[in-house]
């Protein structure tokens, strides 16, 4: 026989005065304390550490848009949970904090492409179509004049020492062999990544 | 099985610290004789009862079997009714003693457990007991029924009683379970859906803990033990004011919630969920406020 609610009330033909848990002193909405509160939303989204190509899992915690917290991803099997000092610092890529300790935006995350000209001493802002051509441009220029076929014993050597390119563990393998196959191509020997690893 | 007695000390001044204060002097000393009062409960239980396994039923290769498969290892323990009895007076006892205002309340309250026990032969599945404990929460209108006992103070009566006297009955070889190949958000052992979990210290892993008999498993950080979505925009958490201890999470998709407990920040292994669980009812209330539902179907706000 099911013991449901009516049949019990019926039944006991309980009269005394109704008993909750605030009644008996654990909190719940009754309390006038709890009338307002502030609630603090956020989400967790998914990404891979930027600094090396061991690629841990990080989760972000965001919240309004702005990231708010960093941690290991304990589900990654990568990590499981753990960061080396690099990644356990991942949040202060776009925030620092104050004297008093508060969070600000980090003023040295470059969010806009910066460019000083030669013997120059300030920073121009630039667009990327700008940059991207000088780049190019830049690139074929120093080539062509420091290409060299072969070396002073006479060896065909087929490259320029006066260009140095660095991967990117901000880039996938897929983009960083790219990379490196276009530095290859065209004589750059003086090659590197940021992470060595 | 039980947490001992210095854990339960502990536990209920660490939930202080980090929650604020509990209602009032006598609601620290009920819930410590609670607690307390279970070890007596299991020593009398275990003297009188006889698993209907043998021990070593339960061994590795059988529930590495089980738990490949998604099947829960005890899907409708049968309980003893001397057991249920004992319990249930027990906390008649605790409570009367330190609300007197209650005693005819939950004297009727036992007695028709006592009834209804007494009109079932041999042992009682649990599943019977749970579907009264839902049924006695679960009214749409509690003033129109002339509601003597709310919601909230029915379930936390019988979850006790069936916590207790589930995890007093359950074989000595699945107190310690090892749930590494459990992949699923209800409970590996009872198939019951949690209440709550923790993010375990040091790295994080969402550990769910079942409210009816403690097993611990861990699930995915972003992934609804309800229903299982894995999309990010689904899932969200929320927190109140500045406490970090415990956060709720929800899931838009279908709405369930659950309390997670941050053990970084508590910081004691051997502390005791189910009590900061009573402890952060609230997050309770303004899950329930905010439009979610307690995914482990469990009704603790009257509302």
């Amino acid at each position: 026989m099911k013991l449901t609610r009516r049949g019990f009330l019926k039944a006991s033909g309980v009269t005394t005065a109704a008993a909750t848990l605030s009644t008996i002193g654990l909190q719940t909405a009754a309390a006038q304390r709890y009338q307002s509160v502030r609630i603090n939303y956020a989400q967790e989204v998914t990404t891979i550490c930027p600094f090396c190509a061991v690629g841990c899992g990080i989760i972000c915690h965001v919240r309004d848009g702005k990231l708010v917290n960093t941690e290991g991803d304990p589900d990654h099997p990568i990590n499981e949970g753990s960061l080396c000092s690099k990644g356990s610092a991942l949040f202060n890529m776009a925030n620092i904090y104050s004297e008093k300790g508060e969070v600000k935006p980090n003023p040295n995350r470059l969010t806009q492409v910066l460019y000083r000209a030669p013997y120059g001493t300030e920073w121009e802002v630039k667009s990327w179509e700008w940059a991207l051509e000088r780049i190019a441009q830049k690139i074929k220029q120093t080539r062509d004049e420091t290409f060299e076929t072969t070396n002073s014993r006479g060896v065909t050597v087929n490259r320029t020492t006066a260009i140095g390119w660095l991967g990117s563990a901000m880039c996938n393998n897929e983009e960083n062999y790219l990379f490196h196959k276009f530095a290859r191509a065209t004589g750059i020997v003086n090659l590197d990544h940021c992470a060595r690893l | 099985m039980y947490t001992d007695d210095k854990a339960v000390g502990a536990t209920l001044k660490r939930c202080q610290q980090l929650y604020g204060s509990w209602g009032n002097a006598e609601t620290e000393t009920m819930l410590k004789r609670l607690y307390e009062n279970k070890k007596v409960l299991y020593t009398t239980f275990k003297e009188e009862h006889k698993p209907s396994q043998d021990e070593g039923h339960w061994n590795v290769d059988f529930i590495e079997n089980k738990f490949r498969k998604g099947e829960v290892l005890l899907p409708d323990m049968p309980l003893s009714k001397r057991f249920i009895s004992l319990t249930i007076k027990q906390v008649d006892e605790a409570i009367s003693r330190h609300h007197p205002a209650l005693q005819q309340a939950m004297e009727a309250l036992v007695q028709h457990v006592e009834d209804t026990l007494n009109s079932i032969e041999g042992c009682v599945p649990v599943s019977l007991l749970l579907s009264t404990m839902y049924d006695l929460a679960d009214l749409d209108d509690p003033a129109h029924c002339g509601l003597q006992l709310q919601r909230d103070f029915i379930t936390l009566i019988m979850s006790y009683v069936l916590a207790t006297v589930f995890q007093g009955s359950m074989p000595n070889a699945l107190h310690q379970l090892d749930t590494t190949l459990w992949a699923e958000g209800h409970c590996p052992l009872c198939g019951q859906q949690p209440h709550w979990g923790m993010l375990r210290d040091p790295d994080g892993a969402k550990v769910m803990q079942c409210w009816l008999c403690s097993t611990q498993w861990v699930f995915p950080r972003l992934q609804c033990p309800s229903c299982a979505t894995t999309e990010q925009q689904d899932l969200a958490y929320f927190t109140l004011e500045d406490n970090v201890a415990c956060r709720v999470d929800v899931c838009h998709k279908c709405k369930a919630y659950y309390k997670l407990f941050n053990m970084r920040t508590i910081g004691d292994e051997q502390t005791c969920l189910s009590l900061h669980h009573l402890a952060t009812l609230n997050w309770d209330y303004w899950a329930r406020k905010e439009g979610f539902k307690a995914g482990s179907k469990l009704q603790w706000v009257s509302m």
